[in-house]
């Protein structure tokens, strides 16, 4: 094994896509769910996590079913599209940042990732407003985002809760995989 | 690094780079020429419209015009001004006001049928109106009354007014919140500058027909902002009427 190899966890496609629908499920169930409270959802938190476990290609699938299948229920619309641009957004950071600090060869550092979550929370904030941006400049997108600040205050600290909550139970439900995938490369 | 990745998940990084640098652009452009103009148009006293449905409408603010202060060249005006000395010119306006909603008032009640062919306005009913005026401001006397501090608020049904009353300027008062000072009970969603006003004394929108429903005017302007982000002046004549398009 050498020194800078990953290590995800691989599963045979009937497995991934399975796994795939558990977790958009139960993103869907959570932004359903938790409508009352703004913002406040597991959603980057569980596909900051798929990053970390699974891999990029895998966070991007999850995404995409997530924001498209939870969007019929909550209303479709133009910020579908950057819904799932942000979130691919955030999947790119975080592999950015695992792949430069050798993350997956240990156990990430807990309070270091809940506290790159919180700042995920902002990170989404801004690239939903862009839509703004796209739509009527600067003169609408900066009153636009400064409005939303407060909302994505709630979205990152709810993210930072969230991933001190899930990163144990998904880490101890994996634990075997992670550990067969360690012994293959 | 980029070498591991697989096809499709080199492929989606690339579409995020593209979109994002797509929406940098097009954002850039739309900064510089900016497709949403939030101008709002300068209040014009002497337009008038020429809508058939807002019949109801055009013939108060003909019944109005002569109390504006701003030089309006209406007859009456000019038959007025060599009798009364130039000076007092805002304290002549308020007998005016008052004896044309006294006016209006008496009219709405004594004939009804009158008000049913109102799709065409004779000139006789304003010739006498302004005759009446007159009369009315050469016999009483010129009060004291400020006229700046005031607003004047109409609200218009269908065919009949619920409100047509002078009100004090309040710090900050917008097209929208005087409608809460007139004690009629009124409906509305969104707020901000997204309200909008579904009924008034029970009048709602659609109720005669899908193009139906609640507008309103300030100096026989329609502004295109939303009722609660239009902020009046003193001496402002507001007008909300219920319109039918169908």
């Amino acid at each position: 094994m050498s020194g800078t190899t990953s290590t995800i966890i691989k599963y045979r496609p009937v497995k991934e896509i399975a796994l795939i629908g558990l977790l958009s499920a139960f993103n869907i169930a959570s932004r359903i769910g938790l409508q009352a409270l703004p913002n406040v959802k597991p959603v980057t938190s569980i596909i900051i996590l798929c990053v970390i476990l699974f891999g990029l290609d895998f966070a991007f699938k999850v995404t995409v079913v997530t924001t498209v299948v939870s969007n019929i229920f909550l209303g479709m619309g133009i910020w579908t599209f950057f819904q799932i641009l942000a979130w691919f957004v955030i999947c790119i950071l975080t592999e950015i940042l695992v792949r430069l600090f050798h993350i997956r060869e240990d156990k990430p550092h807990y309070m270091l990732m809940a506290c790159f979550s919180f700042v995920m929370g902002y990170v989404f904030g801004f690239v939903v407003s862009l839509d703004q941006f796209l739509i009527g400049g600067l003169g609408l997108f900066i009153p636009y985002y400064l409005n939303g600040l407060l909302f994505d205050t709630f979205h990152a600290v709810g993210n930072f809760f969230f991933y001190l909550m899930l990163a144990p139970i998904l880490y101890k439900i994996f634990e075997k995989d992670l550990k067969k995938s360690e012994q293959y490369h | 690094m980029w070498k591991k990745l697989e096809k499709q998940t080199k492929f989606v990084i690339v579409l995020v780079i593209v979109a994002l640098i797509a929406i940098a652009g097009i954002g850039i452009y739309h900064s510089f020429h900016p497709p949403i103009t939030t101008a709002i148009k300068q209040p014009h006293p002497k337009k008038k419209t020429s809508k058939k449905d807002v019949v109801v409408e055009k013939k108060k603010e003909e019944e109005t015009t002569p109390s504006s202060s701003s030089t309006t060249s209406s007859p009456t005006k000019q038959e007025e001004t060599p009798s009364n000395p130039p000076s007092n010119k805002t304290a002549e306006n308020s007998p005016t006001t008052s004896s044309s909603q006294k006016d209006t008032k008496t009219k709405k009640s004594t004939t009804p049928s009158q008000e049913k062919n109102q799709s065409t306005p004779t000139p006789q009913t304003n010739n006498n109106n302004q005759n009446q005026t007159k009369q009315t401001t050469q016999s009483q006397p010129v009060q004291e009354e400020p006229v700046e501090e005031k607003i004047h608020l109409t609200i218009t049904g269908i065919n009949q007014n619920y409100y047509d009353h002078d009100m004090t300027m309040k710090e900050g008062a917008t097209a929208y919140s005087i409608l809460t000072d007139t004690g009629l009970p009124y409906t509305k969603t969104g707020f901000g500058s997204a309200t909008y006003v579904r009924s008034i004394n029970g009048l709602y929108e659609k109720d005669h027909g899908p193009l139906s429903g609640w507008m309103y005017k300030v100096n026989g302007v329609a502004p295109n902002v939303s009722a609660a982000s239009y902020h009046l002046k003193k001496g402002d004549q507001v007008v909300w009427y219920y319109v039918n398009y169908n």
